[in-house]
This record gives C-alpha cells, structure tokens and sequence, in this order.
C-alpha cells in the first residue's frame, strides 16, 4: 500500500482506515471471519452492557454516576419518543433505546485512535435504517391495514393534486432508508477521513504542529458530531415510527 | 471499565496497526499522528476539567433526587402526622357522636315512659270520665223512666178519675176548689 512511498513524500491514503481486515492472520474474509469490524462491534456492545448492565445494576434509588449516566441518557431518549412520536409509541421504546446506545457507542469509540469506525460503512447503518424501515413500514400496514397507504394520498391538498403528490411521497419514503443510513455513515467516514488528511500532513515537518492542532480541532468536532449523529438518526427514527403510527395527514 | 477499556486499546495499538510502513513513532505514520492530537485533546479536556464538570453535573443530579427524596419523605411524615391528628379528632368526634347518641336514646327512652305513663294517666281519666258518664246516664234513664211511670200513673188515675166522676162531683169539686182558693186568698 503506502510502502516506501510514505518515507519520501506527501502520499494520503484517507480511506485506508476504514479496511476490514481479519484479525488472526489471513486474508480473505468470510461471513465467520473476526474481523477488526468485529472487534469494535464488540467493544461498542460490551459499552452498552457496561452502562447499563454492570453501572445501573444497583439499581439504587439514590444513583451512584454510572447509574446516573444510565438514566439520563434512558430518560432523554424516553422523553424524546414520548414527545416526537407520542405516548403510544412508548412501547417501542426499547427499541429505540437500544438504536440510540449502539449508534452513540459506535460513534464515540470510533474517535478513539486506531479504533475502526463501525458507523461509518453502510453495511452496517443501512442495516440499521433497513430494519426501521422494514419494521416501520410492517407495522404501519399492521395496525392500519390499506389506511397506511393515506400516508401517499395527501386529503389536505386539493383532489388534482393528490395525483402528483401521491408519486412524490412514495419515492420520498423509499429514499428514507437510503438518507437515514448515507447521513450517518458519511458524517462519520467524512469526519476520520479528514483527520486522516491532516494526518498525512504531518509528514512535512513544518506543518506537522498544524497538523497536530487541526487535529485537535477536529476532534472537538467529532466529539460534537458524533453524538449528534446518533441524535439525528435516533430521532429520524422516531419520526418515521410516528408516520406508521398516524399514517393520515 | 471504559477506561481500562481505552487503556487496553491504546497498549495493544502498535500491535493492531497492520503492516507497518515504518516506525511506529514517527510523523511519516497517520495513526501516530492521530495519537498525538487525540492525547492532546484529552488533556485540553483534563486541563479544562470537563470529566470534573460531567462527574460534577451527575453528583449534582444525585443530590438533586436525594434532596426530593427527602422532601417526599417529609411531605409523607408530615402527611402522615396530619393524618394521625385527623384520625384522633374522628376518634373523639365519634365518641363524642357516640355519647350524644347514648343521651339522645336515654331521653327518648325516658320520653316515651313518660309518654306511656301519661297515656295510662289520661285513659285512666277518660275511663273514668266515660264511667261518671255511663254513671249519669244511667240515673238520668232511670229517672227519666221513674218520671215517665209517674205520669203515666197520673194520666192512669186521671182516666180513672174521670171515668168515675160525675158531673155533679165535677161541679161540686170545683165549687170545693173555687172555695178553697177564695178561702186562701183572703
């Protein structure tokens, strides 16, 4: 890859990071193969099992930090279902939570150096968006049968009009899984391949405290966009569930 | 755990970076470069005192819900003393309902002797009212028939007499008689 050429010159190789590479030696990988993907999948779970399993399993009434962390982040995702999609989404909060907690772990343990950033490949978020769209779509169509279809037939607009719209928000929900998953993956990718650039211009000596500063910089960014990002695609989720939830204009 | 978790990382880092293109430590080295700026914000982070901040923030929301906890547990106490002292005054209230009901039941029981004595007292009167009554009737019927057998007895002797009379025993009686109220007159 970068042999020899990174000893003489400014060569940037911004993407190399995001490589799934096995762990233990070979090379080709399999759907069984652990991968450094794997790892960090892991790391981000074991986070989650951390806060929540270990840290708020004293469960006391007066919370010690880790109980407390736990219990904010509990009740601001509760109170942003509660209020984006409404109270009788509340069950499928859980979900939700657990959207949240992975995203947000996965994003914050990508900005630890030499980590692999999981959210940053669609595989992995257009997974995540495929299954809210997937889930939400099923249960629109189960709580209100042909009724969700409303959804694309807009009652506000006047009747000619319903013919336009009616095209127009079907491929609009289609794309929703598409934007949900592209939004978060490319923050995250965008954001290290940066650091990565600046990175690479460290190799000129002169530079190199620049570098090292705008990294910093960045990092202060990062911290932000990581958790907004996890925000974002938390609260988009919400949203769509709300549409399945309320189909009607 | 989240830290050892970091520090488990960043030991095993130049082992994870693959393939090496040169010295681990060294500016021509992306990742070590990203080491570098990542401790330098962590310790602008340290320096600014932000996980102090954070720990801070949730000693604070701990102390929030120990200081509502305790408000809750006065507001109880004080709700429960409340509810003691109602207690006790429903407790005196009843007894006191339940003395005002005990005289209540005495008085009407002594009313309703004296009503049953005033009643034997009174049908006892109007017995014998009734009696007296009975009584003067009865004398009035015997009186009225003894007066009834007199006149009869009269109008009897009356017939007898004027069947026997003449009519000069008439006019002698009425002579006697006209001399008899001549001789009382004068």
């Amino acid at each position: 890859m970068a042999n020899g050429e990174a000893q003489s010159g400014l060569t940037l190789h911004p993407l190399e990071q995001f490589g799934v590479h096995p762990l233990f030696g070979g090379h080709e990988v399999h759907w069984y193969t652990i991968t450094n993907q794997t790892l960090w999948l892991a790391i981000g779970v074991l986070c989650v099992f951390a806060l929540f399993v270990v840290a708020a399993n004293a469960r006391a009434l007066v919370p010690g930090r880790g109980q407390n962390a736990a219990e904010l982040i509990y009740s601001f995702i509760h109170n942003m279902v509660r209020d984006v999609t409404g109270e009788d989404a509340l069950p499928y909060f859980p979900f939700i939570l657990t959207l949240f907690l992975f995203v947000f772990f996965a994003n914050t343990l990508s900005l630890i150096p030499m980590s692999f950033a999981v959210t940053s490949h669609v595989a992995v978020t257009g997974i995540l968006a495929i299954t809210v769209f997937l889930s939400v779509t099923l249960l629109g169509f189960f709580k209100h049968g042909t009724h969700f279809l409303d959804l694309f037939w807009v009652r506000s607009a006047p009747f000619p009009m319903r013919f336009v719209l009616a095209p127009i928000e079907l491929i609009s929900y289609f794309v929703r899984p598409v934007s949900h998953s592209i939004r978060l993956a490319g923050n995250m990718m965008a954001g290290h391949a940066v650091i990565e650039v600046f990175a690479g211009f460290a190799t000129i000596l002169v530079i190199s405290p620049i570098s090292i500063i705008a990294i910093t910089a960045m990092y202060g960014l990062e911290v932000l966009v990581a958790v907004v990002q996890a925000y974002i695609f938390t609260i988009l989720t919400c949203v769509y569930l709300k549409d399945a939830m309320h189909p009607s204009h | 755990m989240k830290r050892l978790a970091i520090l488990a990382i960043l030991a095993a880092a130049p082992a994870l970076a693959e393939e090496p293109s040169g010295p681990f430590f060294s500016l021509h080295n992306p990742p070590f470069v990203v080491l570098i700026s990542f401790l330098v914000f962590v310790g602008i982070l340290l320096y600014a005192k932000v996980p102090a901040m954070v720990g801070g923030a949730l000693d604070k929301r701990a102390d929030q819900i120990r200081k509502d906890l305790e408000e809750a547990r006065l507001l109880r106490e004080e709700a429960q003393m409340i509810l003691s002292s109602y207690e006790r005054k429903q407790k005196e209230v009843q007894a006191q309902s339940d003395r005002i009901v005990a005289s209540a039941r005495e008085e009407a029981t002594a009313a309703a002797e004296q009503a049953k004595a005033d009643l034997a007292a009174s049908i006892a009167r109007r017995l014998a009212a009734a009696e007296d009554q009975i009584a003067s009737a009865e004398t009035g019927a015997v009186r009225a028939v003894r007066d009834r057998a007199v006149s009869v007895a009269v109008a009897a002797a009356g017939d007898l007499l004027a069947k026997q009379m003449t009519k000069t025993a008439a006019n002698a009686l009425i002579d006697q008689a006209i001399g008899d109220v001549s001789a009382r007159l004068n």
